[in-house]
């Protein structure tokens, strides 16, 4: 009996720690974003964090991410370390490769490939200068000096 | 009758002296854990004020970010307790607020910054060099502490 509780529970922890890692969930804002593993960062704090702060600062860019990207992927992409990347063929999947920098990078990096999703979404080029311009517009507007 | 209740007892002694002897190990375990934690970040207990610190290795001093909050403790009172309730991380970095490709960079003349939806204090890397950099930090770390309070109090 004692054994067939131990592994309950340890099955029970386990998948708590799967969903605390590796997915990012807001039932209000039906927002499910899967953040795969790596060995970069294994906690993806800096990520969910980002998130959390996105949706607190500025609700119409984490609406436009909820509506537009499904999977953050935390490895390195084309973007190299401390950068983002998205790739046109892994639809509505951005890499954030920023477990090295501060949090409001983060911000900037996961709104400039939701800027790019976006971009596919709607049938655009992938246009380079938008994007920055959406990632210097949300860091200017949540730094306060 | 009697052999097996003895047998009993022992079993408990016996089990009771093995929780005993994890004692130990598991103090051992709690004093390693505190003083990571206290090494990444800045905690008080008594005020229950927990602050994480993400320190800049190379150009930075965590020290002196600590020794500020401190300083703040002892000199200004009520700030603190605003520090502590709308301050959960202080990162040492320059807080850039621009992509340097389409708009001039932006922030680094700055002494640091609030990160608005969050709890998240910017301020920029110094060694305790000069005698007033405690007292400066502290300064900005309260200001950008009220920028907090008025962000989640609004």
């Amino acid at each position: 009996m004692s054994k067939k509780i131990y592994i309950v529970l340890v099955l029970f922890l386990g998948l708590l720690l799967i969903y605390k890692l590796f997915f990012y969930v807001d039932i209000q804002n039906s927002c499910f974003i899967k953040i795969y593993p790596s060995f970069l960062e294994l906690s993806n704090a800096n990520i969910k964090r980002a998130i959390k702060i996105l949706k607190q600062g500025s609700i119409e860019d984490y609406n436009d991410l909820c509506t537009n990207v499904t999977t953050i992927n935390p490895n390195l992409g084309c973007g190299g370390f401390d950068g983002g990347c998205y790739y046109q063929n892994q639809h509505h999947t951005i890499y954030v490769s920023t477990h090295q920098r501060d949090v409001l990078w983060s911000v900037g990096v996961i709104v400039h490939e939701t800027c790019h999703v976006m971009q596919a979404e709607q049938n655009k080029p992938l246009n380079e200068t938008e994007c920055y311009t959406a990632d210097t517009r949300i860091t200017q507007k949540l730094a306060t000096y | 009758m009697t052999g097996i209740i003895e047998e009993k007892k022992d079993l408990k002694n016996y089990k009771t002296k093995g929780y005993l002897g994890c004692l130990p190990f598991i103090l051992a375990f709690i004093i390693v854990i505190f003083f990571i934690i206290s090494k990444t970040s800045y905690i008080d207990l008594p005020n229950l004020c927990y602050i994480g610190v993400e320190g800049d290795l190379i150009k930075g001093d965590e020290n002196s970010i600590r020794a500020s909050l401190k300083y703040i403790k002892n000199n200004k009172p009520s700030e603190y307790k605003n520090v502590c309730k709308y301050v959960d991380s202080i990162i040492e970095s320059y807080c850039i607020s621009a992509d340097g490709r389409v708009a001039p960079l932006y922030g680094y003349d700055q002494p640091g910054c609030y990160v608005k939806g969050s709890k998240v204090v910017y301020v920029i890397p110094q060694k305790q060099q000069y005698s007033t950099v405690v007292e400066d930090r502290a300064k900005n770390i309260i200001k950008y502490a009220n920028y907090s309070k008025d962000f989640w109090t609004k």
